[in-house]
């Protein structure tokens, strides 16, 4: 119902790999339990922020194949950190709006 | 369609992309098919047409051109272009590579003259030293019916046989040496050229 953003899902992706270490099938796998994305989303998502330098790779053998792994980096971390900062603000002014009648009439009162 | 045509149809779609990006991306999809085992049909069913696959590949990570098909995928390129620095295609600098190229004559000139030099000393070293195992070789012979087996003859087989060893040791390495200089060589210059050309290769 709500589009996910690209900035939003960035955050998402950074937030779910600063988890633990892991690879594309499951990253998308987790992101839909969340979000309405399409399967072909996540690839240049995740070569972009490797390309940025958030995200590196590393490959793993699973079941006699290639797993490629992806793991956050400092810089990274720290986008991480700003989105989530700027997801507490952007919620709680939604919230501000959606859900608490009362911080309006106070608005209005002031 | 089997997991094979789709990647492939998925590396052909791909084709404005660098063969590095290509791959990557090829890799990726190969590698979410099998993670889905069995239910890879219905995975390949969901991801879409490999042509869709691409475009959004393209769209995200490719130039300008490649993503001025339709419509949504516009909009969706100006949402991204605002948020993301999109590379974009740019028109060869010909005019700078002249320019350059004139400018810093002596230079190029001089990496040219040092490649070359070098060749022909690996090249002049082979060379010379199989001239003298053949000349040696007649001068042993014409010694062996002038004198028999004298000192002169015993000396100049010698010779020949001393520089044929060295010829056949030296050949191979040396042949591999101008080989892989000569490659760096052409292949150092041509990447300054694209450089200088600002081609991209995203």
């Amino acid at each position: 119902m709500f589009p996910i953003s690209a900035a939003l899902l960035d955050a998402m992706v950074l937030a779910l790999v600063s988890r633990e270490e892991t690879y594309g099938y499951k990253i998308t796998q987790d992101i839909q339990t969340a979000a309405h994305v399409s399967e072909s989303t996540l690839y240049p998502v995740l070569r972009r922020l490797q390309k940025n330098g958030a995200l590196e790779t590393f490959d793993r053998a699973y079941l006699g194949r290639n797993r490629r792994y992806y793991r956050i980096t400092e810089e990274g971390r720290s986008m991480l950190m700003q989105y989530r900062i700027d997801w507490a603000l952007h919620k709680t002014q939604v919230d501000s709006v959606l859900l608490d009648a009362a911080s309006i009439e106070r608005r209005e009162d002031q | 369609m089997t997991t094979q045509d789709f990647l492939a149809e998925l590396d052909a779609y791909l084709y404005g992309l660098s063969p590095e990006e290509r791959e990557s991306a090829v890799n990726y999809y190969r590698e979410y098919l099998e993670e889905a085992g069995g239910d890879a049909d219905a995975v390949m069913h969901s991801l879409g047409s490999p042509e869709a696959v691409a475009q959004r590949i393209l769209a995200e990570l490719g130039t300008r051109s490649a993503y001025a098909g339709s419509a949504s995928q516009a909009a969706a390129a100006s949402v991204q272009a605002a948020a993301y620095t999109t590379p974009t295609t740019k028109k060869p600098r010909v005019g700078l590579l002249i320019l350059l190229t004139v400018l810093l004559f002596p230079f190029w000139i001089t990496a040219l003259a040092l490649w070359f030099g070098f060749e022909a000393a690996l090249a002049g070293t082979v060379i010379g030293l199989a001239g003298t195992a053949v000349v040696a070789g007649l001068e042993s012979i014409g010694y062996l019916f002038d004198v028999g087996l004298a000192g002169e003859t015993i000396w100049y087989t010698g010779i020949s046989l001393f520089a044929l060893g060295l010829t056949l040791l030296l050949w191979k390495p040396f042949g591999l040496a101008i080989k892989y200089t000569t490659k760096w060589t052409f292949k150092g210059f041509g990447k300054i050229i694209r450089a200088i050309l600002g081609k991209e290769r995203a």
